[in-house]
């Protein structure tokens, strides 16, 4: 009897006919809203780019006027000079902390590493708009730090708002990335090679500077590439540091631009968006392009062998203190300096902090309903948004690299290409695709436009996350299921989805953090009643309330901590590797 | 009533042809292997049958169903095939119970819940596995999961089984155990079987018929007894058992099957397949264990047997018997595999005309 049924079914009735279709229409449809989503921000930006008009008028036009103001304009060009010497320096700085962690805490009998290691990652987890402001109310030219350190010595310090001194702050805060991408590289390499160089009669210090970093250099690159791409599109140092020293950078020059202006020059910030698309995406090209080769010199076995630590000999204890004095001054100043302010009326090292003890900040905050409800959206686009978009991404990720989706190589790249969508471009693209799309009209003024667009910039980032755990399960799972008799889409739900649930958790709590940490795509597209922290600790900076700045960079760092701490209880996730 | 027929199929990769032109007919209840050596297709050809994989041109039919036809461009789903495919790798799915892993495929045909029970326990029944029903897959041994694996196969009667080496992941004591109960149950169910291996042996054993391929190619199908007696080339001598190859050249034909080679001055007698030439040049084939050890005194029933005779270069103790190889001269060598013990430095050889076959070289 069952038999005679699994024949009917084998024969292609109707039951099979429908079954088909579902899983095809499933494949379609993500691959839809993947393409349409990376699409909506970059269309109206593209589209602009050639208008003379903005989009949103009935005449319109087409004409390169706006490519032939923005090159004949001199602010763009001071523009383009400062953003890449800042992409430059951030990315050595980042690259020298970065590769000298990953090797000091990975790969040496550093004393304490175990301390250190976990401090190392801290920066991946805070706003990079809170760091920056926690050095500027250390380290700035009226800062604690730079006040003490004017009255020790009696000598001008450091300056901040120079391009080097920017890109101190901004290399501090990206070296974990390197760190993470050195370690895990350093993690698969070959020990033996290692070996090999020690008993031809190297020293540690030789082994390290002649096998060890040249076997890192394919995650060197690639993390390099990375830090310069993430340095030219960071809007948070250029504008707390590069404005009031009257320096432009590129995405300073967008942002006010685009917001400052009560007339913004749609044509000019539309040709200057696509210019900046146009050059991250030739640097992610050239950075595959590079990698590629990088592949081939390098042999790196996925095998993991036993590794031995480098003994530091003598210098143990003084490298220790060195990189134990490296995060106190650039993490545990800046956040405490953070902290501080957010409990004084102001910082002074001429007076005892707890003569200034004051509470209005917060109260301040939790006072207004806008303040307040900044807080609420923030957790509600993080934990609700962020769900949303890892399941989206989940599927897409699926679809292209388990289905036979005629598309998938293509739907990856769309998937990818949000890599080059900085967040000020993604914020003015969505802005203008409200304009132009009547139908995405009711979605102004509500947390979902910044939950789509926070969605559209992670894809890649969540996609990064889940893919290596999909192409560790075997693909006989899927191929037994499908044999079996179950199409595409009951195998995706009952083999692949349980199984890949531990990288969709480590992918929801990257999500979690980026949702609540964004804030430069947000500055397009929050208004009234969509308020996110923070947008709001961007207008507190606009008017001078550094103390309100403060008390909301608090609330973002505690809820972080509490996050974090739940997701390694609840879900087990351990963030970032 | 489930007949299987592979006409033409070809599965090209650009240039690469990792099948060409592959005609099969599998018959009712007939449990046929694909062998052939690692990259000869065999499980392409498999995963074909199963729906896994998109074959280039050619048609594939269980009865009148058409599972693909390339003129027509039809393709059946795998889901749709209904064919239970046992993988290498066992495949089964690590976060379900082995009840789960089997309730799978009844779900999918919405069985009623008190029969599926009733089949589930029965198809663990055929495999001898009620006991662990409430296992994860993690928590049986690589002999219990290749058993599940075969349940989980059978539980939903799958018109066609379909085998991919499902015996490789088995130590070689349980390989041999497995396989006659492999044997044994697929002769009492009746299923049509295809399975592949790379394993001669289990070919030989567990076959109603053996269809040998080698470089994308079906170079002969035929039974166990034929193929070993009778290999279509030198490549099906090689693979199948131990041969000796020994090159010469046809001084004469005898009739169509028959010639006599030379080899150097000495003339052997033997059979051929392909319709030699005189003065072709030819590989002479003959297995070791057809080669007997002249003993002084046992002339008399050599009779019609081809002589030979050489130096003994080498000698392995097999365990029950003695292989000796032999220097004929001209750098030609012959293995002998005898349970006659000798210390003596030469030994004189002979095989029947019957048992050494001729390829063209």
């Amino acid at each position: 009897m069952a038999d005679t049924e699994a024949i009917n079914r084998s024969g292609g009735g109707d039951g099979f006919n429908t079954i088909l279709k579902r899983s095809v229409m499933i494949q379609y449809g993500m691959g839809i809203v993947a393409l349409v989503l990376v699409a909506a921000p970059l269309a109206p930006i593209l589209f602009q780019s050639f208008l003379g008009e903005p989009l949103y008028e009935d005449v319109n036009l087409f004409t390169l006027d706006n490519f032939s103001s923005l090159f004949s304009n001199e602010k763009f060009y001071r523009a383009l000079n400062n953003s890449l010497l800042l992409a430059a320096g951030t990315t050595v700085i980042a690259l020298l902390v970065g590769v000298t962690t990953s090797i000091l805490l990975g790969r040496t009998n550093l004393p304490g590493k175990k301390t250190l290691g976990e401090l190392v990652l801290w920066p991946m987890y805070v706003s990079h708009l809170v760091l920056a402001f926690g050095w500027f109310l250390m380290y700035g030219p009226s800062g604690y730090v730079t006040m003490l350190f004017r009255s020790w010595f009696e000598v001008e310090p450091w300056n901040l708002y120079t391009i080097l001194g920017m890109a101190v702050v901004a290399g501090a805060a990206q070296a974990p990335m390197v760190h993470l991408f050195c370690s895990s590289s350093a993690r698969v390499a070959d020990a033996s090679l290692e070996d090999a160089a020690r008993t031809i009669g190297a020293g540690p210090f030789t082994v390290i500077w002649k096998v060890t970093i040249p076997l890192l250099r394919p995650a060197i690159i690639y993390s390099a590439m990375l830090n310069f791409i993430g340095a030219l599109e960071m809007l948070s140092v250029p504008l707390i540091f590069g404005s009031p020293a009257g320096l432009d950078f590129f995405t300073t020059f967008l942002y006010i631009e685009g917001i400052g202006k009560t007339n913004p020059d749609y044509g000019l910030i539309g040709a200057a968006a696509v210019f900046l698309l146009a050059l991250i995406t030739v640097l992610i090209l050239l950075q595959r392009l590079l990698l590629r080769k990088a592949d081939r010199f390098i042999s790196v076995k996925g095998k993991a062998t036993r590794r031995k630590l480098f003994d530091l000999g003598k210098y143990r204890w003084p490298l220790s203190i060195l990189l134990s004095t490296y995060f106190f001054l650039t993490l545990g100043i800046v956040l405490g300096g953070v902290i501080l302010r957010s409990v004084t009326t102001f910082l002074t090292p001429l007076l005892p902090p707890w003569e200034l003890f004051t509470w209005d900040h917060f109260a301040l905050i939790f006072k207004y309903d806008a303040y307040t409800r900044s807080i609420t959206n923030s957790i509600f686009i993080a934990g609700v948004g962020a769900a949303m978009a890892v399941s989206l991404v989940t599927l897409i990720t699926v679809v292209i690299h388990r289905s036979g989706f005629r598309f998938r190589k293509q739907m990856e790249f769309v998937a990818l290409y949000p890599r080059a969508v900085p967040g000020i471009v993604a914020g003015i693209g969505f802005f203008w695709a409200m304009l132009m799309f009547p139908f995405m009209n009711p979605l102004y003024g509500t947390v979902w436009i910044l939950i789509l667009a926070f969605t559209m910039r992670t894809i890649p980032t969540a996609f990064g996350a889940i893919s290596p755990m999909l192409m560790q399960i075997a693909k006989d799972l899927d191929q037994s299921s499908r044999t079996v008799g179950a199409d595409w889409w009951t195998t995706t739900r009952v083999v692949i989805l349980p199984l890949l649930k531990p990288a969709v958790f480590g992918a929801y709590v990257l999500l979690f953090l980026s949702f609540l940490k964004e804030y430069a795509s947000a500055a397009f597209l929050f208004a009234p009643g969509s308020e996110i922290i923070g947008t709001t600790m961007l207008s507190f900076w606009g008017n001078g309330n550094t103390g309100a700045v403060a008390a909301l960079a608090v609330i973002q760092i505690s809820i972080t901590i509490i996050f974090v701490t739940l997701a390694r209880k609840i879900l087990g996730v351990k963030t970032y590797g | 009533m489930a007949k299987l027929i592979l006409d033409k199929f070809c599965k090209h990769f650009g240039d690469v042809k990792a099948v060409d032109n592959v005609n099969i007919t599998v018959e009712d209840g007939e449990f046929l292997t694909l062998l052939g050596p690692s990259g000869c297709g065999k499980s392409t050809t498999l995963f074909a049958i199963a729906g896994l994989d998109h074959p280039t041109s050619g048609k594939i039919l269980l009865d009148d169903t058409v599972f693909f036809d390339g003129e027509s461009n039809k393709f059946v789903e795998p889901e749709n095939r209904n064919c239970g495919l046992v993988f290498q790798s066992y495949a089964l799915w690590p976060h379900m119970t082995v009840r789960q892993n089997l309730a799978f495929p009844l779900d999918i045909r919405k069985v009623p819940k008190a029969q599926k029970e009733t089949r589930i326990l029965e198809a663990l029944s055929l495999v001898e596995m009620e006991q662990l029903i409430d296992r994860y897959p993690h928590e049986l041994s690589g002999g219990q999961q290749q058993r599940v694996a075969l349940a989980r196969t059978l539980v939903y009667e799958p018109r066609l089984l379909l085998l991919d080496e499902p015996l490789s992941n088995l130590d070689a004591k349980l390989r041999i155990k497995a396989r006659s109960w492999l044997k044994n149950l697929t002769e009492r169910l009746g299923l049509t079987t295809v399975y592949v291996t790379h394993d001669q042996t289990e070919a030989l054993s567990l076959s109603d018929r053996i269809a040998i391929m080698d470089k994308g190619k079906l170079v002969q199908l035929d039974t166990p007894e034929n193929i070993y007696r009778h290999p279509a080339n030198a490549f099906v001598a090689d693979f199948i058992g131990n041969s000796n190859f020994i090159s010469g050249v046809v001084k004469e034909k005898l009739s169509d099957k028959n010639c006599v080679v030379a080899l150097g001055s000495r003339m052997v007698t033997c059979r051929t397949r392909n319709n030699v030439s005189a003065e072709a040049a030819v590989t002479l084939t003959v297995r070791p264990e057809n080669v007997v050890p002249v003993v002084p005194g046992g002339e008399a029933v050599l009779d019609g047997m081809n002589l030979l005779e050489g130096r003994i270069t080498a000698r392995e103790y097999l365990g029950a018997r003695f292989q000796y190889f032999i220097d004929l001269g001209d750098e030609q060598e012959i293995r002998v595999e005898t349970d006659f013990q000798t210390d003596s430095e030469s030994m004189k050889v002979a095989f029947r005309p019957e048992d050494c076959l001729a390829f063209v070289a």
